[in-house]
């Protein structure tokens, strides 16, 4: 299936009136009803976000990043009839974040450094509780390179800043310091602050 | 980046400290001394002694340096080795050098301008090691400027020379700067001979961690060679081990490299130099690529020329390989990624010459 350009298949699906089918909790991609009438079902995992929300997503796609998942696929404790992997954990916002990242960086990965950075940079324009919750997620979930992405934008967010501006941007509202301590490091390096 | 600081919590209440610790462990040296000051929080998550021990195994945010410091002035210079073996341009490789605190041994303007107040005699994972006259060692972290002051005034040997022949200090003495992998623990190592007891062998050692000097138990011997040397020797710490050039400059002399691991603590090894080399002194022993290397001027020609000895593989005798540099005193500081030599001349400045001695550039060290 990788072969095909599955875009253009779709739009000739459409434009035969077939349109993809959905449940109220269960999302499918479009794909999986066109690849089901191929004859060659691309085969889908379940996730279950913490607010019990059922995401199926290819398992190819989260194997690719996820050691986690890949690694329960491989010792089988995943059934494909029945089983749905619960990630208590994550909520059903950044799972889906989560997925969204997998998925265009197995179906894009051969696209040039440029987009995919800039994919990348556009994906991280969240606020701060969603980055964390992404990086919590990344953590939990093994995926290497959405780590690394997420540390190294934290890493910027710190790189050349004064004191007061890194409380700031990440809430720091009480330093911790004694009044004394705060005083001295404010003497010792005032350009730092 | 939104910013919806109304609901949001601080970061350290949104992730666990463990999350923070990887966040902080990417950060460079020079970053981690000011954000030590952000939060309380953060100064004790990064004064954890297994953060300094995670973060430099981490390697994230390399930064390989090399310190020096001109004899005339105070002024020290750091140069970006990473940065500098990547420049191209003479501008690019100039922008590397940077001006930086001087040393702790450094800082007393009282002392005679002719005393080498501070006589750099190691460096390992960071941290330089100096003199400080008249019985101190100071260990220096130049990049935080905090150093430790540890004292040898009980070595009787050291105050004895110090009060009565300064110059005459490293012949009879052998001083070694390392770090113990398996204890975790940095050491400074004193060698020596009392020649007023029948040349009865010391070897001492400074741990950091327990902050206390002890003797070595097992019945080291202690080099020959050492009653002949000139100077301090540089020791040198690398591949688990400290390594000093043994080298009294005698013409025909046989040069070795001593080797004292700071894990295992059997004893000196030896390595073998390559014969030529006995005939220069002084003689230079360093690390250019991840191997030992040697470096000399070879000055009995009519021509300028420097030599540098690489051993490509560790112990390896027949790996020594030789390079000759069209310039006196070239001292080679690092390697650049295609593998040529980058180093101090004369001129004053930095030079990079190929393997086959060509010169690709020349650039200033007097920096900004």
């Amino acid at each position: 299936m990788t072969q095909l350009d599955r875009l253009s298949v779709y739009h000739w699906l459409n434009a035969w009136c077939i349109k993809p089918v959905g449940g109220a909790l269960v999302r499918q991609e479009p794909e999986y009803i066109l690849l089901a009438l191929m004859g060659s079902p691309l085969k889908k995992i379940m996730l279950c976000s913490s607010e019990k929300e059922i995401f199926s997503v290819e398992e190819q796609v989260m194997v690719q990043h996820s050691v986690i998942i890949n690694n329960m696929i491989e010792d089988g404790s995943y059934n494909h009839e029945e089983s749905k992997i619960p990630l208590d954990c994550v909520d059903s916002k950044t799972l889906k974040k989560v997925i969204d990242y997998c998925t265009h960086h197995t179906h894009h990965h051969n696209d040039n450094q440029e987009d995919l950075e800039a994919w990348d940079a556009q994906f991280l324009n969240v606020d701060s509780n969603g980055l964390y919750d992404l990086l919590m997620a990344a953590n939990y979930l093994e995926i290497r390179n959405l780590l690394d992405l997420i540390y190294g934008t934290i890493k910027n967010m710190i790189k050349g800043k004064k004191i007061d501006e890194i409380r700031r941007i990440f809430n720091i509202k009480d330093h911790g310091f004694t009044p004394e301590e705060e005083e001295q490091n404010r003497k010792e390096y005032p350009h730092f602050y | 980046m939104e910013q919806n600081n109304n609901s949001s919590k601080s970061i350290n209440d949104m992730l666990p400290p463990e999350l923070i610790t990887q966040i902080l462990l990417r950060l460079s040296v020079k970053h981690l001394g000011r954000v030590k000051s952000v939060s309380k929080f953060w100064n004790n998550l990064i004064s954890n002694p297994n953060f300094a021990k995670s973060h430099f195994e981490l390697s994230l945010a390399p930064t390989h340096r090399c310190i020096f410091i001109p004899e005339v002035t105070i002024d020290h210079r750091s140069i970006d080795l990473d940065a500098l073996s990547h420049a191209t341009y003479a501008d690019a490789a100039a922008a590397t050098i940077t001006k930086i605190s001087p040393s702790p041994a450094a800082a007393d303007n009282d002392s005679d301008p002719d005393y080498d107040d501070h006589i750099v005699l190691g460096s390992c994972r960071g941290f330089i090691a100096l003199y400080q006259y008249p019985h101190f060692f100071v260990i220096w972290n130049p990049l935080t400027g905090s150093h430790r002051i540890i004292s040898c005034h009980h070595i009787a040997k050291i105050s004895d020379m110090a009060t009565n022949c300064y110059y005459s200090f490293g012949g009879e003495l052998l001083f070694g700067f390392g770090y113990d992998a398996t204890r975790d623990d940095y050491l400074v190592v004193l060698a020596w001979k009392d020649e007023k007891k029948n040349q009865e062998g010391h070897f001492d050692f400074f741990s950091l961690r327990s902050n206390s000097w002890s003797s070595f138990k097992e019945d080291v011997i202690i080099p020959d060679q050492l009653k002949r040397r000139k100077k301090w020797a540089h020791s040198m710490f690398f591949n688990g081990a400290i390594h000093w050039l043994n080298h009294d400059g005698d013409y025909d002399a046989i040069a070795t490299i001593l080797v004292f691991d700071t894990s295992k603590r059997k004893g000196f090894l030896e390595i073998a130099v390559p014969e030529q080399v006995g005939r220069y002194y002084p003689c230079h022993l360093t690390v250019l690529g991840g191997c030992l290397a040697l470096y000399y001027d070879k000055d009995d020609d009519d021509y300028d020329k420097s030599v540098i000895w690489v051993m490509k593989e560790y112990n390896v005798q027949s790996s020594w390989t030789s390079y000759e540099i069209p310039s006196s005193y070239f001292e080679p500081v690092c390697l650049s990624e295609d593998g040529d030599f980058i180093g101090f001349d004369e001129s004053p400045g930095m030079s990079k010459y190929n393997v086959r001695g060509e010169l690709l550039m020349r650039f200033d060290r007097s920096c900004n």
